[in-house]
């Protein structure tokens, strides 16, 4: 009786520890953007806890100065597309970090709102910071009550499914790149060159059947720049989808292992959407259907580009140079057409089966 | 039911001492035998078959050290005793500690283990290998991995280590219910 009134007195008190622990030292995990169908702009700062932030409008940029650090892997220059701005930056000031919002328009104080959303285990969501800004042609309509009341789902841009191929905005990642070659096979073979050899027949494969196509991509360079780090780089690419709207995300690697003898092809998806699998299904079924390599199957990863996009997304792991019967396959012309030939054909088919609309 | 009340706010104080802040559960259970062996299990990455983590039973003298840190460290430090087996970190890989707070073990390991090169399938056997062999222990749940007591986001450049990481069966042979066919 005594011992558990003990461990439950511990406990209690631990558990505030941590509480106040967590409450001082929040810092930004990770900033959102995204245009609602009204045409509101809007920027999402997720943070570690509960926080504040102000704004103050200059004549030609919106600041927003959160309390609040920065994580180190949070990239602090993004791209947008809104006709009032055009890109956003994040500066870390030790304790508080500014969003800053340069405007290629006027604005009135009416035109932005700045607000926060408490954690929501139900969802979970964490705690965050809101800046919305209304477009040219429409304005607010009047928020009544509190800031609870302004819906909370914005910043995942739609994407489309079902209805066939046509017209479906693809976007195409050719992993690794510039400094980073990813891996290399016994004969010297460079990942990234195999992904983007890959990449660029699959697009013209995809073009064929009348899809859009978006690369992150087309060269030997880097996406994000030279000597990156990992965030930088990968949500570099993510974010060259979530810009094009794709209806479908798909990047392509070659895989190595330190033991040689492991090879074949599989398909990874993060469940993130409903649709995430069944792209990821209907990839690897053409790839096993046309390939007589080793299926190792549709897997569920976390990585980053299928976790942090918000369309659905497949990275394909098309053979392993470490295997060197496999190493010879990926250098070939004929395999990698095929290797192209069969994604899009997988992708045709995610698109004629997913049907109904969201 | 009074001396009982006069002796439990040393009693507390001492206890939360001792306790050093770490999970209160974890504190409960270890010293209800004096045992002077340690068994547990790593998962390696094997070199002939398929794909696949291979669980590996180890059984060390008790060096007072918690069992799941020793099972860590001997599965990035040490050799495998069967020669089947492989370990996939990277030479000189170090485990600098490990805490445990609310179900989620926190792994800090030595830069070397960015030193990981390869494919993805390199980045989820080792990430798969610390979990599944880290969340055999009932109290971790989830497993945060740190570089030099940092997160990071990936070991080569595929995966998102920015939040905790769950047990992975689909990388354990039994999971094959993960295959397409």
């Amino acid at each position: 009786m005594l011992r558990k009134l003990l461990i439950f007195l511990i406990c209690l008190f631990s558990f505030a520890l941590n509480m106040i622990a967590e409450a001082s030292g929040t810092e930004i995990t990770a900033l959102h953007w995204g245009v609602s169908k009204e045409n509101v702009f809007r920027v999402v700062l997720d943070c570690t806890g509960p926080t504040d932030a102000q704004a103050v409008l200059d004549d030609d940029s919106l600041l927003v100065s959160v309390e609040g650090g920065l994580k180190p892997y949070v990239s602090k220059d993004y791209k947008v597309k809104s006709d009032t701005v055009d890109h956003v930056e994040l500066q870390a000031t030790g304790e508080k970090t500014v969003l800053q919002l340069p405007l290629t328009r006027k604005l009135a104080s009416s035109d932005y709102k700045v607000f926060i959303l408490k954690k929501d285990p139900v969802t979970k969501r964490p705690d965050r910071i809101v800046i919305d800004i209304a477009s040219s042609n429409t304005n607010f309509k009047p928020v009544s009550g509190t800031d609870a009341v302004i819906p909370v789902k914005p910043t995942k841009p739609t994407f489309e499914i079902g209805g066939g191929i046509k017209g479906k905005m693809i976007t195409l990642d050719p992993g690794h790149g510039g400094t980073d070659p990813g891996a290399i096979g016994k004969q010297g073979t460079k990942e990234k060159d195999i992904t983007l050899k890959i990449a660029m027949k699959l697009r013209d494969y995809l073009m064929d059947k009348g899809a859009r196509v978006s690369m992150t991509r087309t060269n030997d360079k880097d996406v994000y720049g030279p000597d990156a780090t990992d965030a930088q780089e990968l949500q570099a690419r993510v974010d060259v989808a979530q810009t094009n709207d794709a209806d479908l995300f798909i990047s392509l690697h070659c895989n190595a292992s330190t033991n040689p003898n492991i090879g074949g092809m599989s398909s990874y998806f993060f469940p993130k959407t409903d649709y995430d699998q069944i792209a990821a299904a209907s990839i690897q079924d053409d790839l096993t259907k046309k390939f007589g390599l080793d299926d190792l199957g549709v897997r569920q990863a976390s990585f980053y580009v299928n976790k942090r996009s918000s369309m659905p997304t497949v990275l394909v792991e098309t053979a392993f140079l470490s295997n060197q019967k496999e190493e010879k396959l990926l250098r070939s012309n004929w395999f990698q057409s095929k290797m192209a030939k069969a994604i899009a054909d997988g992708i045709e088919d995610y698109f004629a089966a997913t049907g109904g609309g969201q | 039911m009074k001396w009982y009340k006069l002796l439990l706010a040393p009693l507390l104080i001492l206890c939360f001492l001792a306790s050093g802040c770490s999970s209160p559960k974890t504190e409960e259970k270890p010293v209800t035998q004096p045992v002077k062996e340690q068994s547990f299990v790593v998962y390696r990455v094997t070199g002939t078959e398929q794909g696949y983590l291979i669980p590996e039973k180890y059984t060390i003298k008790d060096n007072g050290k918690p069992i799941a840190e020793n099972a860590l460290r001997t599965l990035v430090e040490a050799k495998p005793q069967d020669s089947k087996l492989v370990n996939v970190f990277p030479a000189d890989t170090k485990l600098l500690g490990l805490s445990i707070k609310d179900g989620v073990a926190f792994a800090d390991f030595s830069k070397e283990i960015k030193k990981l090169g390869g494919g993805s399938y390199n980045e989820l056997m080792v990430t798969g290998a610390i979990v599944n062999t880290l969340t055999e222990f009932p109290e971790i749940k989830k497993v945060q991995i740190l570089v030099e007591g940092k997160k990071i986001v990936s070991l080569n450049g595929h995966m998102d280590l920015t939040d905790p990481l769950v047990r992975d069966t689909s990388l354990l042979s039994s999971g094959q219910k993960t295959k397409t066919k």
